[in-house]
């Protein structure tokens, strides 16, 4: 596949600088501050667009993000000169990974069909904390459509503990056995 | 069906009693971007080369270019029905198919999914569809012939068990009908064989099912499936799903016989699925691993040792070349990997010589040594006649009441030989019977039937032949072998049957 440029250099840089001024906790918030205000179509479409100069663009940059540390100032603005400013929110989310990563941290979020009081929040992020070895960020949302038990993701990996996945599991079993059995 | 209705309920009793067993880890990833059959996804950081990914709602994938971002899958199955931010499980699986006895007369798709209507294909072994082949060392040189009963072919272009064989010819000049013939042939044979049609209209499959179902060749056939309608990564392993099929009875110690038709197509297939996945293309746009796609393909087929059970392979690879360039990229490579190819021509095709085998550009490299002991003794000069007669033939044009006596009766050798080597599709012969053909033609014993006749002369022949001296064709057919006695008694009948012949005729 075509090479294209990756967010993440991007953010491994910021974030070595960040951890060299021993900001990188307020510089994740400041980003994704950043990420969420260029949120809007017609200003990037205003900051890709090749007829404004670039001191342009990167001016109506600062002057909206004009609140921000500078570095993630000079970031954005880095991106918005090379016509990369669409990375801008995998440049935070990466960043937001490697936060985690430095802090011994790990995003883990929870699927339930029932909402899930305090005492079984906490019973879990221990449950899953022992686990993986790690201290554990919990996001839980609700989804009726799993009928029972919990999906647990932790990362790129997935503990599906669902009834639905369950009971898809019974009906493939049942199938293959009466298949053979028929046989 | 009460038993059956209790078993159902047992079944169901003991799923319920282990219901909700041990729960594990799965990589999962999220669709980034689709098209053109092609996904691009995020996460599944654990996933495999050529795992098989889960994209939901019965929709499987193929995880080919894993990068350090994102991975390419190529999606089998309706590529419109997954959206970008779809979630993607990795399954832990590398792409396998069902093999078996249960598959043998039935028409599947390269997943081993039946196409046919009869019902599910119940197997409980499956086979990984990429293999690594056979190595060196439990293999054994080819000693055994796959007769296909087509006089041309087993006489001179001879197919041995494990070999890879080549056809080779422009469109319908009747590539397939060869293979056809070498499968139908079989029938009641030891062969099993597996047709893989790759990219073929759906309605020339359906054909030449309808074709082995008629002549009963579908008792030992499988028919794998990959139509051009099919999504090209069904049809890029189509052909490596059909090898395994057959490699599964290769290892029992069975004989098997497959046929890729074809793999100028499967090359095309590879060829859109590569640059859509962005790998760099090179000659004709093909991706740098062309021919590797069939080297390794083409290198599973094997004659195995008698200590792993003696089983084969043969593989008969089918290429479409373009106006008859054999110099194309894929043909050349083809040809360069097999053991010898079957060269057919539009030219002898359209003059009625059929199958249109030009006889000089054909070879099989390894054939020779499984040829058996009697066609051998009846088919040596054969391809010498045929040799010497076409260059002849260009002089002959201009009319041969000049050439010397010698020199006439070589052309006639040739016409003759031309001429008989000519059948029909459908039509093959048993060993015996071709040696008998063949012994008629050799021993100068047909030098005087006019050429129009000689079909008729042939096919009553062999009538005559299995009516009142079936004898003969039991002794060749036992022996394998023509000896001296066998050979006076034959000489002796079809001097019988030419003067009943000749009176018939005038």
């Amino acid at each position: 596949m075509a090479k294209r440029p990756s967010g993440k250099r991007y953010s491994q840089a910021l974030f070595e600088l960040a951890v060299d001024q021993g900001q990188p906790d307020q510089w994740a918030e400041s980003l994704k501050f950043a990420a969420q205000t260029l949120d809007n179509a017609e200003f990037r479409a205003l900051l890709k667009d090749a007829k404004v100069p670039s001191a342009e663009r990167v001016k109506a940059v600062t002057a909206v993000l004009g609140d921000l540390p500078p570095m993630v100032q000079n970031l954005v603005s880095l991106l918005v000169a090379r016509g990369l400013i669409d990375l801008l929110p995998q440049v935070a989310a990466a960043y937001e990974q490697l936060l985690d990563q430095y802090r011994g941290r790990q995003q883990v979020e929870i699927t339930s069909a029932v909402a899930l009081t305090q005492g079984d929040r906490q019973h879990i992020t221990r449950f899953v904390g022992d686990l993986i070895g790690r201290d554990v960020v919990l996001t839980t949302s609700v989804d009726e459509n799993i009928l029972g038990g919990l999906i647990i993701q932790i990362g790129d990996r997935l503990l599906d503990g669902s009834t639905r996945a369950r009971l898809e599991g019974l009906r493939k079993q049942l199938r293959s056995d009466v298949l053979a059995s028929a046989g | 069906m009460t038993t059956r209705g209790q078993d159902i309920v047992s079944l169901i009793r003991r799923q319920i009693e282990e219901f909700g067993g041990e729960l594990s880890l799965v990589d999962v990833g999220t669709v980034v971007q689709v098209g053109d059959g092609i996904a691009s996804i995020q996460g599944l950081q654990g996933v495999r080369s050529n795992e098989l990914l889960d994209f939901g709602n019965n929709i499987m994938g193929l995880a080919l270019n894993l990068e350090s971002d994102l991975v390419g899958a190529a999606i089998l199955g309706d590529p419109n029905a997954v959206k970008e931010g779809d979630r993607v499980r990795s399954t832990g699986q590398i792409i396998e198919v069902p093999v078996g006895d249960a598959l043998v007369g039935r028409v599947v798709d390269p997943l081993g999914r039946p196409l046919d209507g009869k019902g599910p294909v119940v197997t409980t072994t499956t086979h990984p569809v990429e293999r690594v082949a056979p190595n060196v060392v439990i293999r054994k040189s080819v000693d055994t012939p796959v007769q296909t009963g087509i006089k041309a072919i087993d006489a001179m272009i001879p197919i041995g068990r494990g070999q890879r064989e080549l056809i080779i010819g422009d469109r319908s000049t009747g590539k397939t009908a060869i293979a056809l013939d070498a499968i139908i042939n079989q029938k009641g044979g030891d062969l099993i064989c597996i047709y893989v049609a790759i990219g073929q209209k759906q309605g020339k499959v359906a054909q030449v099912v309808g074709t082995l179902e008629e002549n009963g060749a579908m008792a030992h056939t499988i028919v794998v499936n990959a139509g051009a309608s099919d999504p090209a990564p069904m049809q890029y392993i189509a052909p490596y799903a059909g090898c395994a099929m057959a490699e599964a009875f290769m290892e029992q110690g069975k004989d098997t016989l497959i046929v890729y038709d074809d793999l100028t197509k499967h090359a095309w297939a590879y060829r859109q699925m590569s640059l859509l996945l962005r790998r760099p293309a090179g000659r004709e746009a093909y991706p740098g691993d062309i021919f590797y796609l069939h080297s390794r393909l083409l290198e599973r087929a094997a004659r195995l040792d008698q200590e792993h059970g003696g089983g084969s392979m043969t593989a008969l690879p089918i290429i479409e070349t373009q106006a008859g360039d054999v110099s194309a990229y894929i043909p050349t490579n083809v040809i360069s990997i097999t053991d010898g190819q079957i060269y057919l021509e539009p030219e002898l095709f359209n003059f009625g010589i059929r199958p249109a085998v030009n006889v000089g550009l054909s070879v099989s490299r390894v054939g020779g040594a499984a040829q058996t002991r009697a066609i051998r003794r009846v088919a040596g000069r054969l391809r010498l006649d045929l040799a010497q007669y076409r260059e002849l033939a260009t002089f002959a044009q201009f009319g041969t009441a000049d050439l010397d006596a010698a020199t006439r009766a070589q052309l006639a050798r040739g016409q003759l030989a031309t001429e008989v080597l000519k059948q029909g599709q459908y039509k093959p012969l048993s060993m015996e019977q071709e040696v008998i053909v063949l012994f008629a033609v050799n021993a100068g014993l047909m030098g005087d039937i006019p050429l129009p006749r000689c079909a008729a002369f042939e096919e009553q022949l062999l009538r005559y032949m299995s009516s009142t001296h079936p004898e003969i064709g039991q002794a060749i057919a036992q022996s394998r072998d023509l000896n001296q006695e066998t050979e006076t008694k034959l000489t002796q009948a079809i001097n019988e049957f030419k003067a009943t012949f000749a009176t018939q005729g005038s």
